[in-house]
């Protein structure tokens, strides 16, 4: 009976969860927390608050689901986690037909161990400032799949219908990850959750207090070995169950003919085991190399000084450093965003910065009123802006800057072919506008005199939105173009002595 | 337990078929509360009641930027003895002669610094250039400044300057950082830990990062070299505060003798020794070419920083008037570019 | 028991997305009106700007009419110059010939940019490298044959033609600055 309550959870959850991902546009987001999933996530809160040193405060959240594993064990993995149902209900598909080749399949595996490497690889990288859990945590990486990939995909089929043409750069390599993953379940049922997910693993170790945990009666027990053949996390209960790979599917107690496994609180302990099986050694090995990695990193590509000019990010966002310590890449700015300007970052960022957030001004700009992709990021790494705090009043209060807008003189049409347009003028959103013109008397190739509105850019007053270069009408590298030099964020970034501060 | 074959789905053992009685049904049977079930229940509530305690500790309570007080930089000039002379010129073949006459002549070091005192000494070190070049300040000079300094029995000499060029080579091929350290000044590279930031409160620059001896000293000695420079038409005493600052300063260009008069302003220096010495008379401030000095063999001395840039300007050929920042330091107060019209005493020799 | 703790679980997922989206459908925060003051009536500050062509300056007069010059007037009167004044909300100029006590000629062009903010940033914009400031006179600035400066939400632009007239200038400076409160 719990178990139909189990599969009820997870197509619920799963339904809720991709409701709200489809809800997150500019159109219907009202006030939806679409990221309440994420905010859940103890594992982005524990590596977060280790980059970072305090806890965004709606991460708090976190310790809904902490104290319940702590005390129920690791549920989560099969009643609640998007990633989870999706790799069971595959696994389902993909399983063997004979129970004893089942029994097989969901056998536990020294491979299974690997899971807490990579956690502790992951928190050894956070523990240096240096966040890259959103490539490999499930619920970032289903976010991030299905936002930048198979929503596109459906809605470019769809003639655009739901969010327009959206095209995200790379996005092959998101797919093939993605699906890449749920495919291994062809390998065996639940591969990624057992060998690979970190979240497992740290829901695996808190469940080694866990006060609830499945247990065998070894009187009734006849070895058929029926609970095995549907166990989901490989917990070997036809063995000595293990608690922390248990993912209290409850598959196992309604398999058994007899009704010898239950789920109860405080079992004796010589029927099941929380070792992981992982010699000490191999656990600091990993964290140490999490840590030696970063400064490793950082002296190839470094956070600063030398910023690459395409390195625009979403405005709100913290200071670089502070940044990468936060940003899950999760694609949940990249989804919301009205105009599919941000995109996944391959190396504008660094190695660090991969697929996190960058503005591509050439495939969309940053709508001046807006300022949904603070609303939507689960950590902070984007801070929430009001629309007063962005837009600013100049000349006394200046806005946020995401870069400056500079002319490429060669391929701006007054400036290089002597034809009008100041289409760039006309689509600058700011008040007054940071894009003026002068009139200017040039010569035509016919010899005659032509006046021309000639554009020009004044810094004080250009936020660095890319409205100017999307709308230019040279098509391929366009005459006018943004880049990250004067952001707000970054103080060192700031070109002009206006504002007083060196 | 029925024999018949496999076991089906509903095929369970009755309970009256459980062996009762038995150790193991009676354990199975109950939960085990005894003193390990306490203690893991114990256990498992403390790592709950940690984990709670933990986020709402560490928990970010809003605005990330720390809005500390910035530390302002005080005024360094000391007070002024009554008939004491404002500016001293001397000439002569010996740098280290010169300095001590020209100090002499204003009434000794001691009257710029007391016993125990902090001073900073800011020689130009700018460039990677060799003493002869005459893009940064004569080591002869500086050193015999330190000397002086010293010997007044000043608690603590800190040297230093922001170069333009990498700082170790600067300081080195300068000669600065040797006959400094003879003389029993404590280094002070420019290295990125070495800056704070601080108020400077003028008209065109709020915040600026600057080293820690102008911070932290009591006393400030300004030892800038003469030459010629490309946007405001010279360098020499009022420009050598671009030497004090870190973070972006080429943004200063913007507005060069606005951005010269609010260092200068920030500052108050109590000395200036103007080295003469040799001048740099053209493609300043880097020179580089020998033609382009000239020996002059001469050091001037004061408090008003305006007076001895208007002598230096003359000693380039330049009207002081013409000079952006000389007429803006008159404006703000810092000093009046008639240095005839101060109590000036002039050595030759 | 087993059936009282499926029910509990069986509620709480509606129960918590039934929260979920009445938070989500809560409306939004207003948007936020951008911040600042709309301008002044037009009649009341045409009425302020013509009454400062009026009385004592400083012995000069106006020599035919004051013009008024909306937006549209403006790119009339000066042209490729206009945008940088309409980017400022500049509201209207009054312009006129004057004579000075001594019958220099003169032009003095009153311009309401509707905001001492816009008034200050439209003195910044046009100050040039060859114009020196005034003494006494806080932003103002002077160079050959002409004399600018800002008082609250005005920017004034005094235009001389010979050098009495340039001498005669900062009187009425002066005395344009004493009317505007």
């Amino acid at each position: 009976m719990f178990r139909w309550l189990r599969r009820a959870y997870q197509i619920v959850f799963l339904g809720f969860f991709l409701f709200l991902l489809v809800v997150t546009t500019a159109g219907h987001i009202r006030s939806y927390d679409v990221q309440w999933l994420l905010e859940f996530d103890p594992l982005v809160a524990v590596t977060t608050a280790l980059a970072s040193h305090t806890l965004y405060h709606a991460l708090l959240w976190s310790l809904v689901l902490i104290v319940p594993t702590l005390i129920l064990g690791r549920f989560f993995c099969s009643w609640m986690c998007p990633m989870g149902v999706l790799h069971h209900a595959l696994g389902f598909l993909a399983r063997k037909r004979r129970p004893p080749d089942r029994v097989k399949q969901n056998a536990p595996r020294p491979s299974h161990r690997i899971k807490y490497l990579v956690l502790a690889v992951m928190l050894g990288l956070a523990a240096a400032g240096s966040v890259q859990i959103g490539l490999l945590d499930p619920i970032a990486s289903t976010w991030r799949g299905l936002a930048t990939s198979v929503l596109p995909a459906l809605s470019n089929l769809a003639y655009g219908a739901y969010q327009g043409e959206r095209h995200f750069q790379w996005g092959t390599l998101i797919t093939l990850v993605f699906f890449g993953a749920l495919a291994l379940n062809f390998v065996y049922p639940r591969f990624y959750c057992r060998v690979l997910c970190p979240l497992g693993a740290l829901l695996g170790l808190l469940s080694k207090f866990s006060l609830f945990r499945i247990t065998r009666r070894p009187e009734i027990c006849k070895g058929c070995k029926f609970c095995g053949a549907d166990c989901q996390g490989a917990a070997d209960p036809q063995g000595t169950v293990r608690a922390t790979e248990c993912m209290v599917c409850l598959n196992c107690v309604e398999a058994c003919p007899r009704g010898g496994l239950s789920y109860r609180f405080l079992p004796p302990t010589q029927f099941s085991t929380t070792k992981i099986d992982l010699v000490r050694r191999k656990w600091l090995g990993a964290g140490v190399a999490g840590v030696v990695a970063v400064p490793l990193m950082r002296a190839s590509d470094g956070v600063e000084p030398r910023p690459n000019p395409a390195r625009i990010r979403p405005p709100g966002s913290l200071e670089e450093e502070a940044f990468l310590e936060k940003c899950l890449k999760c694609g949940a700015c990249m989804k919301v965003c009205p105009t599919g300007g941000l995109q996944p970052a391959l190396h504008e960022a660094g190695l660090e910065g991969f697929w996190s957030p960058i503005l591509i001004p050439r495939i969309g700009y940053c709508e001046a009123s807006c300022t949904l992709c603070g609303q939507v990021c689960p950590t902070g790494a984007i801070e929430k802006l009001t629309l007063d705090k962005k837009v600013g009043e100049m000349p006394s209060r200046p806005p946020v800057r995401i870069g400056s807008a500079f002319f490429d003189k060669g391929r701006c049409l007054p400036w290089g072919y002597q034809t009008e347009c100041i289409v760039c003028e006309e689509v600058c959103p700011t008040s007054p506008k940071a894009i003026y013109f002068k009139m200017e008397t040039v010569t035509a190739r016919d010899g005659t005199q032509k006046t021309l509105k000639m554009p020009f850019v004044d810094l004080d007053y250009c936020t660095g939105c890319g409205t100017c270069e999307t709308r230019c009408p040279v098509v391929d590298r366009a005459g006018v173009r943004v880049s990250a030099a004067n952001e707000s964020r970054t103080p060192r970034s700031s070109i002009s002595l206006t504002g007083g501060k060196i | 337990m029925s024999s018949n074959g496999p076991p089906g789905p509903y095929d369970r053992v009755p309970e009256s078929r459980v062996r009762k009685g038995s150790q193991t049904a009676a354990q199975t049977d109950t939960a085990s509360m005894d003193r390990r079930g306490i203690l893991r229940v114990g256990a498992t509530a403390a790592m709950a009641l940690g984990s709670v305690a933990l986020g709402f500790g560490l928990r970010d309570r809003g605005s990330h930027k720390k809005t500390r007080a910035l530390p302002t930089i005080k005024d360094h000039r000391a007070d002024k003895p009554a008939g004491a002379t404002d500016m001293a010129i001397v000439r002569g073949p010996d740098p280290a002669a010169n300095v001590r006459r020209a100090v002499e002549a204003l009434g000794g070091m001691g009257r710029f610094v007391r016993h125990g005192e902090r001073v900073v000494i800011k020689p130009n070190i700018g460039w990677n250039r060799t003493p002869e070049q005459a893009a940064n300040t004569n080591p002869d000079v500086v050193a015999e400044v330190v000397r002086l300094v010293v010997a007044a029995g000043a608690g603590k000499v800190w040297l230093t300057d922001a170069s333009v060029n990498t700082p170790e080579q600067c300081f080195a091929r300068s000669g600065i950082e040797k006959a400094a350290k003879a003389a029993g000044a404590t280094v002070v590279r420019p290295d990125a830990s070495a800056f704070r930031e601080v108020n400077v409160s003028g008209k065109l620059l709020r915040t600026g990062d600057v080293l820690f001896p102008f911070v932290e000293a009591d006393r400030v000695i300004n030892v800038p070299i003469v030459k010629q420079h490309g946007l405001s038409l010279a360098s020499m005493a009022l420009k050598n505060w671009y030497g004090v600052l870190g973070g972006q300063r080429v943004k200063l260009h913007q507005n060069i003798h606005l951005s010269i008069i609010d260092l200068a302003a920030m500052v108050k220096p109590t000395l200036t020794i103007l080295d003469a010495t040799r001048i740099l008379l053209a493609n300043g401030p880097t020179g580089g070419s020998l033609a382009d000095v000239k020996q002059m063999d001469t050091i001037a001395a004061g408090s008003d920083e305006v007076a001895l840039d208007a002598f230096g300007a003359t000693l380039l050929g330049l009207n002081p008037t013409d000079v952006g920042f000389i007429v803006e330091g008159m404006k703000a107060g810092l000093g009046t570019p008639q240095w005839q019209s101060l109590k000036t005493v002039e050595l030759g020799g | 028991m087993r059936i009282f703790i499926l029910i509990v679980l069986a509620l709480v997922p509606p129960a918590f997305i039934g929260w979920m989206v009445r938070q989500g459908l809560r409306s939004p925060a207003p948007a936020v009106q951008p911040a600042g003051k709309a301008r002044p009536s037009g009649a009341e500050a045409d009425k302020t700007l013509l009454a400062l062509f009026q009385g004592d300056l400083a012995g000069a007069k106006v020599k035919d009419k004051v013009g008024l010059y909306d937006e549209k007037g403006l790119f009339d009167y000066i042209d490729g110059a206009a945008p940088i004044f309409i980017q400022r909300h500049y509201r209207k100029l009054a312009a006129a010939e004057m004579a000075s006590a001594d019958g220099a000629d003169m032009v003095c062009d009153v311009y309401d940019m509707a905001e001492p903010a816009n008034a200050q940033s439209i003195f910044d914009a046009e100050k040039s490298a060859t114009a020196k400031p005034v003494p006494d006179f806080p932003d103002a600035i002077s160079g050959p044959m002409s004399f600018v400066f800002r008082a609250g939400r005005y920017y004034v632009k005094l235009t001389a033609f010979d050098a009495k007239a340039e001498a005669a200038l900062p009187g009425l400076a002066k005395a344009l600055k004493g009317k505007m409160k």
